[in-house]
């Protein structure tokens, strides 16, 4: 249970900081204090002043230009198939769009937020097209919230921005600004783009969203270009890339080990969880059996840190050579295992401080096959991990 | 409560605990004394609309791991300060450190505060919530995320739970 407090987890923290002793310095923080007081005083009494001299003011402009509140409270957004969440104002509205194909490189996926109407089939956004006016009107409030593509995209990189305001060289009067943000595997965009005429409190409300976005309480999500799919794991902080036909298993093959633990079962079939250990390698013979002879299957393990294991290669491939760490070379012919007509090979490295045990196994038609049997390196190649 | 008498024992009872909370995320002791003395004086300015111990010791940490969370920005990319060393005759409270704050150090600032304010500090979920700004479900997330984390770092078992 989640909610409940992990004593012994509190223990070992306590045990860490237990000796600190501090220094008492309540003098100098009454002082700090008291001064922070003087000045948020002052600050009210400049601020009240200002408020009623600008009210004055403002009473006699703004009558003729009334402006639009956006609505007083906020509803959240999460949907199944975006990965983040978000608070937005009542009224206005939310789309997401997913826009995959082999040729696009960003931008795949795509939540828009806006105080208008939110067009379907329209493409859109700052300096890409220029028709932001009639799409959102000149006082358009719009927040974009973008993942990009998962095969071009940075990983594990530290979030940046709210930058600058910038005009949109395709839409006059148009600005926008954006920020990155990166949460486990994930990184995505976020941009405010805001009409000519935007009112302040839309603007506001804009930020406001912007602000808000986070990444989901999600545990595995997939994208795809019809072509290649990647998995991202945020339990197990990893992504893989494979071909879209593929099918990774929802829950561990292996049912009865638990270290080291599995962190993927990726296949060419549907895996069948479950059976009796085939080899000294624990193989589930479920996964084993239903292996056909041009399929391929793809196990990995994880087991502590990367102490032990040789770091990975360059290049996943039968023949990785294992100078410092012989116990599991794997054999270039895949033979080793004396599985009838499969060829399996299991190799250890170590990642991201991570140490794995990775099992691929193919029937002989699928090894015979150069082509076919590569996908099964590139797949492995296309590992990536974020240290835990 | 506006009184400086109640403020300085508030002070007294909650100065160690705040910074060792914020040694937790920033994982600099130095760094934990001076964000917590700016918390502290930061709740003394604002001591006259406290309602009760409870909404103080919510404000102050609050606060503080606002002002951690600069901090600990500010310091990813320097060593581990792990401050004066303990004051018993053995090593082993320092060992200790030096793997709790690895081990925090390789988690996400977010998850390093919802683990200190939720297991250190014993602050319920909704209360972490607030005070990170953050959804229950979101806090829940870093938490288990955290945890994970952890326990493997310092190879703690899962403990059992009925």
């Amino acid at each position: 249970m989640i909610d409940e407090r992990d004593e012994r987890l509190a223990e070992l923290l306590d045990e860490a900081v237990r000796d600190l002793q501090p220094t008492p310095a309540s003098e100098r923080v009454l002082h700090r204090g008291s001064w922070r007081r003087g000045i948020r005083l002052a600050a009210t009494f400049g601020t009240v002043a200002v408020f009623v001299a600008g009210s004055v003011l403002a009473a006699t402009i703004v009558r003729s230009n009334p402006v639009s509140h956006p609505g007083s409270s906020t509803v959240p957004f999460s949907a199944p198939e975006a990965p983040w969440v978000f608070d937005y104002p009542t009224g206005w509205n939310v789309a997401t769009r997913i826009s995959a194909s082999p040729d696009l490189i960003a931008n795949s996926l795509v939540t828009t937020v806006a105080n208008g109407s939110i067009p379907l089939h329209d493409d859109y956004g700052p300096n890409s097209s220029h028709n932001a006016t009639t799409l959102f009107g000149s006082s358009g409030a719009v927040v974009l919230v973008e993942r990009f593509w998962s095969h071009a995209s940075p990983f594990g990189a530290g979030d940046w921005g709210p930058g600058p305001f910038s005009a949109d060289a395709q839409n006059p009067g148009w600005t926008f600004r954006e920020r990155a943000r990166c949460e486990g595997t994930l990184c995505f965009h976020v941009l405010e783009w805001l009409g000519p005429e935007i009112t302040n409190s839309d603007r506001m409300a804009a930020a406001k969203v912007a602000d808000s976005v986070q990444l989901g309480a999600i545990g595995r999500w997939t994208e795809t270009d019809g072509e290649r799919t990647t998995l991202h794991d945020e339990n197990n902080l990893f992504t893989v890339t494979y071909p879209a036909d593929w099918f990774p298993s929802e829950e561990p093959i292996n049912t009865w080990v638990s270290s080291p633990f599995e962190i993927l079962a990726l296949a060419t079939y549907s895996l069948r969880p479950g059976g009796e250990a085939v080899t000294d390698f624990q193989l589930p013979s479920n996964a084993i059996a239903d292996l056909g002879p041009n399929d391929i299957l793809i196990w990995i393990n994880e087991s502590g840190d990367a102490k032990g294991f040789p770091p990975r290669p360059q290049r996943f491939e039968p023949s990785t050579p294992c100078e410092d760490w012989t116990k599991l070379c794997p054999e270039p012919d895949g033979r080793a295992f004396g599985i009838p007509g499969i060829r399996g090979w299991w190799l250890g490295f170590g990642d991201a401080e991570r140490g794995f045990y990775a099992f691929v196994g193919m029937g002989e038609q699928a090894f015979s096959d150069p082509a076919r049997a590569q996908l099964a390196w590139d797949v492995l190649d296309s590992l990536q991990f974020l240290p835990r | 409560m506006a009184d400086r008498a109640g403020f300085e024992g508030f002070y007294r009872a909650r100065q160690a605990g705040l910074i060792r909370a914020c040694t937790l995320v920033t994982l600099d002791p130095s760094s934990a004394e001076d964000v917590a003395a700016e918390a502290f004086a930061r709740l003394w300015a604002r001591w006259g609309a406290i309602q009760d111990e409870d909404h103080a010791g919510g404000y102050v940490y609050k606060t503080a791991m606002r002002l951690c969370v600069r901090r600990a920005r500010r310091l990813r990319h320097e060593p581990l300060g792990l401050g004066d060393r303990p004051g018993r005759d053995h090593l082993e409270p320092l060992l200790i450190r030096v793997d709790v704050f690895r081990a925090m150090r390789s988690l996400p600032l977010r998850q390093r505060q919802a683990v200190v304010l939720r297991d250190w500090a014993g602050y319920e979920t909704h209360r972490v919530a607030a005070m990170l700004g953050m959804r229950e479900s979101t806090v829940r997330v870093h938490l288990a995320r955290g945890r994970a984390a952890l326990r493997t770092a310092l190879k703690v078992e899962e403990e059992e739970r009925s």
